[in-house]
């Protein structure tokens, strides 16, 4: 490049001035670097976000903007007047050279988020989704055996809580928990858990909250970045493995890809005492990206293809009440007990599809438009154990499509509207279970922010219809009814953040959603439970009315964080045992329906932390939930139970070889369910457990760096069940598992002119 | 130039490489399970005099839950008899019903045939074999005193676990069909 700053002549009398603006919610970024490409024409944005270049030559102008904690923008300007140019740079967590930036922006001023460090996110690339969240205080796993997992938030799971992964609501057979969440966790760059019904933005229907998922955006600097993973858990003989590449064209800086791909194969677990039968799993998962973003505004295409199948454990088939009791007083299941990877009937085979198409636009400096639009494509194929043909028993066919259009405007007040629409249709064949249905939903909301001084208010509204198409055969002729559901959902936040080291955050809000179509027509026995269970088509829709308040505080050497909720239900659904026996030919069995019911779930979350020494930090947590089904004057069924955290963490310095080293030993005590209606269940909740957990994490600090982590989870082998896993009446759970990991990052950088 | 190409190549590679999903959603399924039994017959036939065979039922034909069974017989035997009887399996829910006895039988490894009497005035033997273990299609039914009570017929699906016990596997039927002696 020829230095090319020559002031006075005439070709070099122009300005250039705008706003950096941070991509995601527009505020304005100050102190934003501004270099003309060549030249040692540099400004920095002022604390509103506003720069001015001036002495700016006419023609093209290749124009760098870097902000920490960002992407650098390069913009290419062709400049033939005084012209007004804005930035968006997006928030990146830059796991490249030795500084690594944690800001976390908040999805939700007005309300408390639990997010996954980045340390957490590397060290749960074995698991599943349930099982990586559950360190947060206040999100438990909800599970069905080893395989099928899903995060529950403040005792709510499935159709309460709202998974938004690459900003599509993910859409699958999501009722009950004996379908897991069919996505690839290791694609995913940042996890954020809003616990409330306080989410109007992104749906109506998250009464329990709402997960956030993202991957890791596309790259915008010139080069190629990329990381290529491998993992292992002893128990089960696990590996898993993966690579994503992400880079940019030089020719064509606006234009950035994605590629990725993951495997997981895993084979029979091990309890302290037996391997649990046939609990093997293999995991397909690749996905790709490709985006255009110019500085205002930007298109991008997503697609992931997700395809697994899950071995479920031969012991948790059983025929009847007879095979329960069997089951349930056995010392040990009656199953084989050696290794295999092979899976066998009974199985699950799912796959999971995603395509995303979303653009942005710009309108000018504070007013942003986007338009998502998604669809995915869901299949579950379920074979039991008994057919020796290679048809699944049952097959559905669930294909959804979302629309997401916003605007957002960036002032004073900050307003927020959008129209969100769907349509779903699922298909089955096999044995019945749950029928056809289309289901159409629209939404609108709007909400309106307003900072000022430490104080920030956001109120909104949202309106939403939903129309439920059901087709079924019943005596041989088709019937087709038809639910209409509609609501309004409010909300109402205030935050109060006094420094960084007292905030206070205060939320009032409703969520409503549809009855799931198997609570209203289920009908009969369901698989591998010993119940005849059966929908109602007159339910009604339930909704929640919520308050959450949430305290952080922080001195020199403690750090607190609490939340306190409390959540009211007019119309809770749940499924109720009736105190009939059906006769079948498999034996009498008990009948339960589902029913609506008054209902209160409140608790508190508590974490404490303490800095003894500048290298050990002692760390305490609790969670309390207390969940009163009021219409009965009893307990509701299936919440979890008091749990305790506490942990040591020490950091060592090993050098600047080493990076972030911390070795971490945790002490889980998860108490029994002593809130529990005796003629729910057929069995009372396992006693309480105590668990002792151990982690060791590095990042080798070579010039692309190095991640290594060893875990321990149940160093002392114990012997227990859970009691948010369905398959408690079975088997014990996993006995001590080891489990590793490494990551190699690295980053191909096409050399291009710096400025010094 | 290059960027004119990629974004509709890959809008094309995008909606291309999607999965088709059936659009047969107003037109279900009526819905088929596999090997659902709906049936338990047993065929009694005396050994000591000569007589016609009896048969005894359970019918459930809409499956578990729904409508309750149709027939539910209460065995009826005479004192001091030796039967030999042989049980079927029906999947009687399909216009022209579906033997699982044959099915059973070609899976006889798999599968037990379990018979509990609560009363010792009725015996019952297994008399057929899968080659290692009994299999209990065919069995022997011996009756002494006047008398009631109740006998339980399981059918067990034990794949792998098969130890000529009732113990392990899945239970595919157990009706418990009181009985009297004449």
């Amino acid at each position: 490049m020829i230095f090319n700053v020559s002031i006075g002549q005439t070709n070099c009398k122009y300005t250039l001035s705008g706003t950096v603006l941070d991509e995601h919610n527009s505020e304005p970024l100050g102190f934003a670097l501004i270099v003309i490409e060549g030249t040692v024409n540099v400004t920095t944005s002022d604390s509103l976000g506003r720069y001015t270049l001036k002495n700016v030559c006419a023609g093209t102008n290749i124009v760098h903007c870097d902000h920490m904690g960002c992407e650098r923008i390069i913009d290419t300007i062709n400049v033939q007047s005084n012209q007004n140019h804005n930035f968006h740079p997006e928030h990146h967590v830059n796991e490249l050279g030795d500084l690594v930036f944690t800001i976390q922006r908040k999805e939700i001023e007005t309300q408390q988020e639990k997010t996954l460090s980045k340390e957490a996110i590397d060290q749960s690339t074995t698991q599943q989704l349930g099982d990586a969240l559950k360190s947060m205080q206040g999100v438990q796993n909800q599970s069905s055996g080893t395989n099928v997992s899903k995060p529950s938030i403040h005792g709510m799971h499935s159709n309460r809580v709202l998974i938004l992964n690459n900003e599509i609501r993910q859409e699958g057979q999501q009722w009950g928990t004996d379908h897991g969440v069919e996505l690839d966790f290791t694609t995913t760059n940042s996890v954020h858990v809003i616990s409330g019904a306080n989410s109007l933005a992104y749906g109506s229907d998250a009464i329990g909250g709402v997960v956030i998922l993202k991957p890791a955006p596309l790259r915008r600097r010139h080069g190629i970045e990329g990381k290529v993973f491998i993992g292992g858990e002893s128990n089960g003989r696990k590996g898993v493995t993966g690579a994503e590449i992400n880079g940019n064209f030089k020719a064509i800086p606006q234009l950035s890809y994605k590629l990725q791909g993951s495997l997981k194969k895993s084979g029979n677990v091990h309890t302290p005492d037996y391997f649990i039968d046939n609990t093997g799993l293999e995991e397909k998962n690749y996905s790709w990206a490709v985006g255009y973003k110019a500085s205002n505004y930007g298109i991008q295409f997503d697609y992931s293809d997700f395809n697994a199948e899950y071995g479920v454990f031969s012991g948790a088939h059983i025929g009847n009440l007879t095979d329960l009791n069997n089951a349930f007083t056995a010392e040990q299941p009656n199953t084989a007990n050696e290794f295999s990877y092979d899976i066998q009937r009974p199985y699950q085979s799912v796959s999971h599809e995603m395509i995303k198409a979303k653009s942005f636009f710009y309108i000018n400096d504070s007013n942003k438009l986007e338009l998502i639009y998604g669809r995915q494509f869901n299949q579950r194929s379920e074979y039991d154990s008994h057919s020796t043909e290679d048809e699944p028993d049952f097959n559905f066919n669930l294909t959804s499509h979302t629309v997401d259009a916003k605007y957002t405007h960036h002032g004073k007040w900050q307003h927020q509207y959008g129209i969100q629409g769907g349509y779903q249709a699922n298909t089955w064949s096999g044995r019945y279970f749950i029928p056809n249905y289309e289901k159409y939903a629209i939404g609108a909301y709007a909400i309106e922010t307003i900072k000022k001084g430490k104080h920030l208010v956001d109120f909104g509204l949202r309106y939403d219809f939903n129309y439920l198409n059901v087709y079924y055969y019943e005596n041989g002729s088709l019937l087709k009814p038809a639910h209409e559901f509609q609501n309004i959902n409010g909300n109402i936040g205030y935050s109060y953040k006094l420094t960084d080291s007292l905030s206070f955050h205060s939320n009032l809000g409703t969520a409503w959603r549809p009855p799931a179509v198997n609570e209203l027509y289920s009908n009969g026995l369901h698989h591998g439970s010993a119940a005849l269970e059966y929908g109602d088509q007159n339910l009604n829709l339930e909704q929640v009315i919520n308050w959450n308040a949430s305290l952080e505080k922080h001195w020199k050497k403690w750090d607190l964080k609490t939340q306190l909720y409390a959540n009211y239900f007019s119309n809770y659904i749940y499924l109720a045992p009736t105190g009939e026996t059906q006769l079948t030919i498999r034996g009498a069995f008990p009948v339960f329906e589902f029913k609506q019911v008054e209902a209160t779930l409140n608790g508190i979350d508590l974490e404490v932390k303490y800095a003894l020494h500048s290298k050990v930090d002692i760390e305490f947590g609790s969670s309390f939930i207390r969940a009163n089904n009021l219409t009965n004057n009893n307990f509701l069924w299936g919440m979890p139970a008091d749990e305790y955290n506490s942990s040591i963490q020490y950091k060592p310095n090993f050098g600047k070889m080493f990076q972030k080293t911390v070795f971490e030993l945790n002490f889980q005590y998860v108490s029994r369910q002593d809130r529990f209606q005796a003629d729910e269940d057929y069995v009372d909740p396992p006693k309480g457990y105590g668990l002792l957990n151990f982690k060791a994490y590095t990042k080798l600090n070579f010039k692309t760096p190095l991640t290594l982590f060893f875990n321990v989870n149940n160093v002392l082998d114990v012997s227990y069940r859970s009691y948010l896993n369905r398959f408690r009446y079975f088997t014990d759970e996993m006995g001590r598992n080891f489990t590793f990991g490494i990551k190699y990052n690295f980053e191909i950088n096409e050399h291009h002119h710096h400025h010094k | 130039m290059l960027k004119k190409y990629i974004l509709p190549l890959a809008m094309i590679a995008l909606f291309a490489s999607c999965e088709k999903d059936d659009n047969k959603v107003d037109n279900p399924d009526d819905g088929h399970e596999e090997e659902l039994i709906t049936t338990v017959r047993l065929i009694f036939t005396p050994t000591l005099v000569i007589a016609q065979s009896d048969t005894f039922e359970f019918v459930d034909t809409d499956g578990p839950g729904g409508n309750s069974p149709t027939v539910f017989d209460t065995i009826s035997l005479n004192a001091n008899e030796i039967y030999t009887v042989s049980t079927e399996f029906w999947n009687e829910s399909e216009v022209v019903p579906e033997n699982i006895t044959t099915e059973v039988l070609d899976e006889d490894d798999e599968h037990i045939v379990c018979y509990d009497s609560d009363n010792a005035t009725l015996a019952v033997t297994r008399t057929d074999s899968d080659g290692n273990y009994e299999v209990g299609l065919s069995s022997s039914w011996t009756t002494s005193t006047v008398s009631m009570g109740s006998i339980t017929v399981s059918l067990k699906h034990q794949p792998n676990v098969k130890d000529g016990t009732c113990a392990p596997g899945e239970t595919d039927v157990e009706v418990v069909f009181p009985f009297k002696i004449k």
